[in-house]
């Protein structure tokens, strides 16, 4: 007789949860109250990336005069907003379709857990499913800040920041991280004034700040203004907009804004799921886990965002494969250390995987750092990317790979190297000795693997790099 | 054009041979096939024969002269032809081999395998070099070279086709060679990744370097006797068991009559010092090529102090009273244990007793106090059931090993000194007969 799987959540965690337990021969049902798909195809990656997409594109023709591209174009809002519900439509349309090709039963409702091994789903319908396994994929929802004028029109969250009806002339947003700075570099791409405000010293905090400071300026150039340790006090309607309240040291200033979009970052969503009445172990409304994602529970699982290891769609997907892998038996023994790259859809953009040099230090980790500059990059110049660079961190020791920083066009395309690298183990002499394909900006990888040992080919020895 | 001959390599271990016959004379005229000369190694004798056709124009190396393997031990070519010097020719390298030894898979059409009948395998350097890195065997590999070769290509072919015996994450191969992890050790399925070659190696992870400690002062004396005596001295070890019930009952009566404690380590040095009189080799030494036989019985008794051990010597044994010993004893152990020995109280000795009984060690092999040339061992003194004239009865028996120098002294005098030692152990009043 075959295992059942339930899934609570359809996102990128959950529905490749359901697919691989279909795939392993589990009676495989998944549950979930809105669209397939989660966070990431309808509020999330995709939408932002579809709309990032046209702003770089815009913002390329309109600052095209250096690359022989001339004339007005404007930003056809409703048709860019219809675009991207399209896009959104056919993902989630492809997710449902995948689900049903697999056989996987699709539950529409709200599922809670009663009990260890059973889900109630309350919809259109009322049902209990009983299960051998269960795994958790409710994913987050974003943090709300309290404070006065929250709940003024026009200060918004990341999901109405996707369905505006228009483009906003001026914006203020609150949060200097990953969902903030695309938010920053979309709006003011298309040409919104914006203002970042950002309560710790440093945009981007977690990334490697010398990344961090590259990315800045260039947002910089595009007119993004930035007010580091500056912290939200409140916002007021003032004619013609908003006005928020910005404390700055000791200084309180007015920043003036058509919205507010405040993307102070992601929480799990735990909510409603019946979890502290079954007596899972939570932590600040996270779930507890193994390496193997189990929770306190036997046969529960929870993947994702909701036990906020790593709050990353591709994460859940790992996580959701692992721990089914895991509760039908299958697979290796989890990784209680999985290399996850990140990666941020500015221009430039940002791709990171393995450990920065300040975790290094923290670890007590002896490494030795090659960088390269995209300068040196004929792909980069041709695209505009000579600001970027590629750092790679190798053991003092062994040249193993530690982690690899990149900005630069392409960036995100290019860290799936870098990762297949640390997950195989590879020393920077492997990465020295691939050959890169030319012309392209990956070269670049094999360069600074060579600056590693102070010996890239195309940037004069003894010559700054950073 | 002339062709170097050279020495082949007989097998994979052979790095020289020995020319010992040449079938040719200098000047002799001779065709492929046909044999040359005949290598010896320390393991087997070859007959080569001969690739090139021509003229024997040089023997460079002669009859009973070894060259190394590829060295060029002879030059065959036109008749007249001017050789070339050997240094030019040493400083081609990897030349083809010209030399085959009576190659029977090469003369079988569609032979696969390029191994002779005598495990000589013919393949081109590179090939050899190749299968030598990857440790394979080439007579497993098939030839598709000329004549039957292997090259290159064939040990490319034979690494793909065989199941790769180790793989390895490139870290796991870096920290195994550095760790000296032997791969092939490791027991997984799969690729083995760095965190297998750690548990492998068992690091002592953030464990305390261990304590180390220069070696000095007393302890380095005896590490440097001991270690010469273990390596001059062919040691032999002797062991008796001895009924201690009359040499108990004496040192009972000793210590009634005298009124001080008497103790058994007086009765064992004055009996070893009686035998010692009457086999004088025991008490003799070496001392370069000469025998030094002394001509006074002087015991040295081992001391156990803080730091090592030291050995007090107890002069003229043969000629004291048991109480003189005793009180020499006692005093010496005294000025050991306190460090206040003077030198002439440590040295001199001819003959050492060494008591490991009183931590109850049953049995041990003393090693000799150079440059005497024997040492007694005495053991705990313990109740046993022994037969005893048809009876089992219970005696105090005790374990005596006599150490000894084969060097000069020979198994059966060993033995005779142990048996004349037991006889007056077990009838302490012979001591008085002398």
């Amino acid at each position: 007789m075959s295992k059942k799987i339930v899934v609570i959540g359809g996102g990128p965690g959950g529905y490749v949860a359901a697919i691989r337990a279909a795939q392993l021969g589990a009676e495989s049902h998944i549950v979930e109250k809105g669209n397939l798909g989660g966070t990431c195809l309808n509020v999330g990656c995709i939408p932002t990336k579809a709309l990032l997409h046209t702003a770089e594109l815009f913002h390329a023709v309109r600052f095209g005069e250096n690359i022989g591209l001339k004339g007005d174009i404007t930003v056809d809002w409703p048709v860019l907003m219809k675009r991207k519900a399209s896009v959104v439509r056919r993902l989630v349309g492809g997710v449902g379709g995948l689900l049903k090709a697999n056989g996987v039963t699709v539950h529409k409702g709200t599922g809670a857990l009663v009990g260890a091994l059973s889900v109630k789903i309350t919809g259109e319908k009322e049902e209990m499913l009983t299960a051998d396994a269960i795994i958790l994929a409710t994913g987050s929802i974003p943090v709300k800040l309290n404070f006065p004028g929250a709940d003024l029109p026009g200060v918004i969250d990341s999901t109405d920041a996707l369905s505006l009806a228009k483009l906003p002339e001026s914006l203020a947003l609150i949060g200097g991280g990953v969902i903030g700075i695309e938010f920053a570099a979309l709006f003011a791409s298309l040409g919104s004034k914006v203002t970042v405000v950002e309560l710790m010293p440093e945009i981007l905090p977690g990334i490697d700040p010398e990344l961090a400071i590259t990315l800045k300026k260039s947002l910089q150039k595009l007119g993004v203004t930035f007010l580091n340790g500056a912290k939200l006090e409140s916002v007021s309607e003032k004619a013609g907009g908003l006005s928020a309240k910005v404390l700055l040291g000791n200084e309180m200033q007015e920043i003036t804004a058509e919205t507010v979009l405040v993307a102070v970052g992601r929480r799990a969503y735990t909510d409603g799921a019946g979890l502290e009445a079954a007596g899972v172990k939570m932590e600040r409304g996270k779930v507890i886990v193994d390496d193997h994602y189990q929770a306190s529970l036997q046969g529960l699982y929870a993947i994702g965002d909701c036990n906020g290891i790593t709050m990353l769609a591709h994460a859940a997907s790992h996580q959701g494969i692992t721990a089914v892998e895991h509760a039908l038996g299958h697979g290796q023994a989890g990784h209680a250390q999985p290399i996850v790259p990140a990666c941020i859809y500015t221009s430039p953009e940002i791709a990171a995987v393995g450990m920065t040099e300040d975790k290094a230090k923290e670890l007590g980790i002896a490494y030795k750092k090659g960088v390269f500059p995209l300068a040196g990059n004929g792909k980069s110049m041709i695209e505009e990317g000579e600001a970027g660079f590629i750092k790679i961190l190798a053991g003092e020791k062994y040249g193993e790979i530690l982690g690899v920083h990149m900005i630069g066009p392409r960036v995100t395309e290019m860290i799936g190297e870098a990762t297949l690298a640390m997950r195989l183990e590879a020393t920077v002499d492997e990465l020295i000795t691939t050959i890169h394909a030319h012309p392209t900006v990956s070269e670049s990888i094999g360069e600074a693997a060579m600056a590693v040992h102070d010996q890239a080919i195309h940037w004069p020895p003894g010559m700054k790099n950073r | 054009m002339a062709a170097e001959i050279k020495m082949p390599q007989l097998g994979l271990t052979m790095t020289e041979g020995t020319v010992t016959q040449w079938f040719k004379k200098i000047g002799e005229a001779i065709s492929q096939g046909e044999l040359l000369f005949e290598v010896s190694t320390d393991k087997i004798t070859n007959q080569i024969e001969s690739t090139a056709t021509g003229v024997l124009l040089e023997i460079r190396t002669p009859e009973g002269a070894a060259a190394p393997v590829q060295a060029v031990v002879a030059i065959i070519g036109a008749a007249g032809e001017v050789v070339p010097s050997a240094e030019a020719s040493a400083a081609k390298t990897d030349v083809a081999e010209t030399v085959a030894v009576p190659a029977i898979a090469s003369a079988i059409p569609g032979s696969k395998s390029a191994a002779t009948g005598d495990g000589w395998v013919k393949a081109s350097p590179a090939a050899r070099k190749l299968a030598r890195d990857r440790n394979i065997d080439l007579s497993l590999v098939t030839a598709t070279g000329p004549e039957g070769r292997v090259v290159e290509r064939d040990i490319e072919a034979f690494s793909q086709s065989r199941p790769s015996a180790v793989k390895t994450s490139p870290l796991a191969a870096k920290l195994a060679e550095d760790l000296g992890v032997d791969l092939s050790g490791i027991a997984k399925e799969g690729r083995i990744m760095a965190a297998d070659v750690s548990a492998s190696a068992k690091l002592p992870t953030a464990a305390a370097p261990p304590k180390k400690v220069q070696i000095a002062g007393i302890r380095k004396v005896i590490a440097e006797r001991m270690s010469q005596s273990w390596k001059t001295a062919p040691h032999v070890h002797l062991t008796v068991e001895v009924d201690m019930t009359a040499a108990l009952a004496l040192k009972d009566k000793l210590t009634g009559a005298s009124g001080q404690k008497a103790s058994v380590t007086e009765i064992v040095i004055k009996c070893a010092a009686q035998a010692l009189t009457e086999f004088p080799v025991v008490n003799a030494g070496i001392d370069g090529n000469q025998i030094v036989y002394h001509e006074t019985v002087n015991i040295g008794v081992a001391v156990s102090i803080d730091n090592g051990l030291i050995v007090p010597v107890v002069r003229d044994a043969a000629n004291r009273s048991l109480r003189e010993i005793r009180a020499a004893v006692v005093e010496l152990g005294a000025k050991a244990r306190s460090g206040k020995l003077l030198p002439d109280e440590i040295s001199g000795g001819t003959f050492t007793v060494t008591n490991l009984g009183m931590f109850g060690s049953d049995h041990f092999t003393p090693i000799i106090n150079p440059p005497e040339s024997a040492i007694l061992a005495v053991c705990r003194t313990v109740e046993k059931p022994v037969a005893v004239g048809g009876q089992v009865v219970v005696r105090p028996m005790c374990n005596f090993i006599l150490g000894f120098d084969h060097r000069l002294i020979d198994g059966a005098v060993g033995a005779q000194f142990m048996a004349r030692f037991r006889e007056l152990i077990e009838q302490p009043l012979l001591l008085l007969v002398g």
